[in-house]
């Protein structure tokens, strides 16, 4: 009996040494498939870093705390990209500076993807367009004081 | 270039542990020298950040202080290390082995599956060199703040910032990243992705050599299932603190199970399993409830054994004197071990405790919950229902293997059998196990009152808290039921 049981013991420990092996291999042909030279830089976060350089410099002095408005703050069709990712890569970039979801400082960025500022926008949340840096990033300020 | 450099501005808190975790534990095989090895690696990365946060209080986020106050530590435990060696009581760190084919052939499998798991951290990483959602949301963000913020680097715990961003979060993580971007001068990603690295190796390096040094077929096995578990090479290119938590807990449960079965040294074991809780509470929420579940199974066990003790003493009091007062040294000691491992834990229980207090604004969990709310919540039964499958879901699918790895091990364990215990040994299995198993608890707990939606909350982070615990239960699986002769 005891020899019986040693050789499943060695019987299960040999599926879990295959079990390990197939699992890297799986996960290598992953990494191997999702590799592409041309992709490197290209990640969400230094992508994002690129589209609000220009945004970060006009940042300097307007203040430690910064408004954030997107899709859903105007009653536009949002995906979960738009309302946190987004809003927390804004933050990632532009640290130090806090972003604030809402108007209510001075300055405010705007993330309207695709449709971009709408003037109507604009009056439904009580800012006015300061700069567009396209893509739909914009940044506002608030109408009153 | 910055990763060299990186490594060297951590190399005193590195160097550091190593002499730490080398005077307070005397193994000289050669297996033990690994486990030290891996062992010192984390727990002076974790250590070194709460002088780090100190020196970040005294002298702000720009500074080399942290630097300094390494080399400073490192001085000091090498002057310890060196009176040591003088008196014979510690061996130069050179491991030497004795290599035959049963070392080798699974130290070849192990090695083969380290740098596939390396090629797979590498391949992520650097298509994605700030790591994932909550490492540009929290870990990262954190360590950005400091750098950037120069004189105002409080903002970091502004309660304006949305909680998304958890400013709450202890700093073990930021604090490493700030001490090599500081050094630099650079916020370069290469800083924490060299520092996932580390605690994704010393994880596996951690595990493998413990189990070593009983046998190297089981070591190596253990080691290539955490390399193989696809969600934890994951989690580790994520950045995120998931796998550091890991290594912590792991080094604590395994320190705990060691003082059970050592001979000499054992409240210096114990103490360096307090460390290692309470650098766990310092790395994540999350790590203070394995450190409360660490104290308070202690603590019930040692009520356990003093209550036995004192039956005992009553019982004899009218033997012979020495049997009195052999009980008596007994107590004495469990007390003094007892002590030794909140020694251990008090320097980042300290930390984290001004850095809650003083720093730290309210959390989502805290903030967002009210007195009638939770009641309400801890009457929902629907709530235990969805958390209970939830984490049954989680537990079939642990680590994304290609099957199921639950199942399999527990297959494992009944064939292996359980080997036969020492005394001593019980009680720190049994210690271990339970501290598991009552940090598992609190966390279902903290689903159960979480003041966020249950399903997102369980869809989020049920797969990742169990995955904290893997690296802990697989080392006890291995201790408990596979037995050196069954090979």
């Amino acid at each position: 009996m005891a020899q019986i049981k040693r050789w499943v013991t060695r019987l299960v420990i040999g599926a879990l040494l295959i079990l390990a092996f197939v699992s890297l291999g799986q996960k290598l042909l992953w990494a191997q498939r999702i590799w592409n030279s041309a992709a490197l830089s290209q990640d969400q976060a230094t992508l994002w870093e690129q589209r609000l350089a220009r945004l970060k410099r006009d940042l300097a002095g307007k203040g430690a705390v910064i408004g954030y408005v997107s899709e859903i703050d105007v009653g536009m069709p949002n995906s979960l990209i738009d309302t946190n990712t987004e809003f927390t890569l804004t933050q990632y970039v532009l640290a130090p500076i806090i972003i604030q979801r809402g108007v209510t400082a001075q300055w405010v960025i705007g993330n309207f993807g695709g449709v971009g500022f709408k003037p109507e926008f604009g009056s439904q949340l009580g800012v006015s367009l300061a700069e567009d840096y396209g893509y739909g990033i914009v940044l506002l300020r608030r109408n009153a004081p | 270039m910055s990763t060299l450099l990186s490594l060297l501005v951590l190399l005193p808190a590195l160097l550091s542990g190593i002499f730490l975790v080398d005077l307070a534990w005397r193994d000289t095989s050669g297996a033990g020298r690994v486990c030290k090895f891996f062992l010192g690696c984390g727990l002076g990365l974790g250590a070194s950040t709460c002088l780090g946060y100190f020196s970040l209080l005294a002298f702000g986020a720009r500074r080399l202080a942290s630097f300094w106050l390494d080399l400073a530590a490192l001085a000091v435990l090498l002057i310890l290390w060196l009176r040591a060696w003088r008196r014979g009581e510690v061996q130069p760190l050179l491991i030497s082995f004795s290599f035959n084919r049963r070392i080798l052939l699974p130290l070849l499998a192990l090695g083969l599956s380290a740098a596939a798991a390396l090629l797979i951290f590498l391949s992520f990483t650097m298509l994605n060199p700030n790591g994932d959602f909550d490492a540009w949301t929290m870990w990262n963000l954190r360590a950005r703040f400091l750098f950037r913020a120069g004189a105002d680097w409080q903002t970091a715990f502004s309660d304006q910032m949305h909680w998304m961003f958890h400013a709450d979060y202890p700093l073990l993580l930021p604090l490493l990243t700030l001490k090599a971007w500081s050094a630099l001068g650079l916020d370069t990603p290469r800083a924490p992705i060299l520092i996932a690295a580390l605690f994704l190796f010393c994880s596996v390096g951690l595990l493998t050599a413990y189990l070593a040094r009983v046998g190297w077929l089981r070591a190596a096995l253990a080691g290539m299932l955490l390399l193989a578990a696809p969600r934890y090479l994951d989690l580790a290119a994520f950045q995120v603190a998931d796998v550091p938590l890991s290594f912590f807990i792991l080094a604590g449960i395994l320190l705990g199970v060691e003082s059970g079965r050592a001979h000499t040294h054992r409240s210096n074991l114990l103490a360096l399993a307090g460390l290692a809780f309470g650098l766990a509470a310092w790395t994540k929420n999350d790590g203070i409830l394995s450190l409360l579940a660490a104290a308070l199974v202690g603590a019930g066990l040692l009520l356990r054994q003093l209550l036995d003790k004192t039956r005992n003493l009553r019982r004899s009091a009218e033997s012979p004197l020495y049997a009195h007062a052999g009980q008596v040294d007994a107590a004495g000691q469990t007390i003094s071990r007892a002590a030794a491992a909140l020694l251990g834990g008090a320097p980042p229980f300290f930390t984290l405790l001004v850095f809650k207090l003083f720093l730290a604004p309210p959390g989502d969990m805290l903030a967002g919950q009210t007195l009638a709310g939770a009641v309400q919540k801890l009457g929902d039964f629907s709530r235990y229902a969805l958390i209970t499958r939830a984490l049954l879901e989680n537990l079939w699918q642990l680590g994304e293997y290609p099957l199921p790895i639950v199942p399999c091990l527990l297959v494992f364990a009944w064939s292996a059998g359980r080997r036969k215990l020492a005394a001593g040994e019980t009680n720190s299995l049994a210690w271990a196990g339970l501290t598991l198993a009552v940090t598992l608890l609190g966390y279902g707990a903290v689903y159960l009152l979480t003041p966020h939606p249950l399903d997102w909350h369980l869809q989020y982070s049920a797969d990742r808290l169990l995955l904290q615990l893997y690296p802990a239960a697989l080392c006890l699986l291995f201790v408990v039921f596979l037995e050196k002769e069954t090979l």
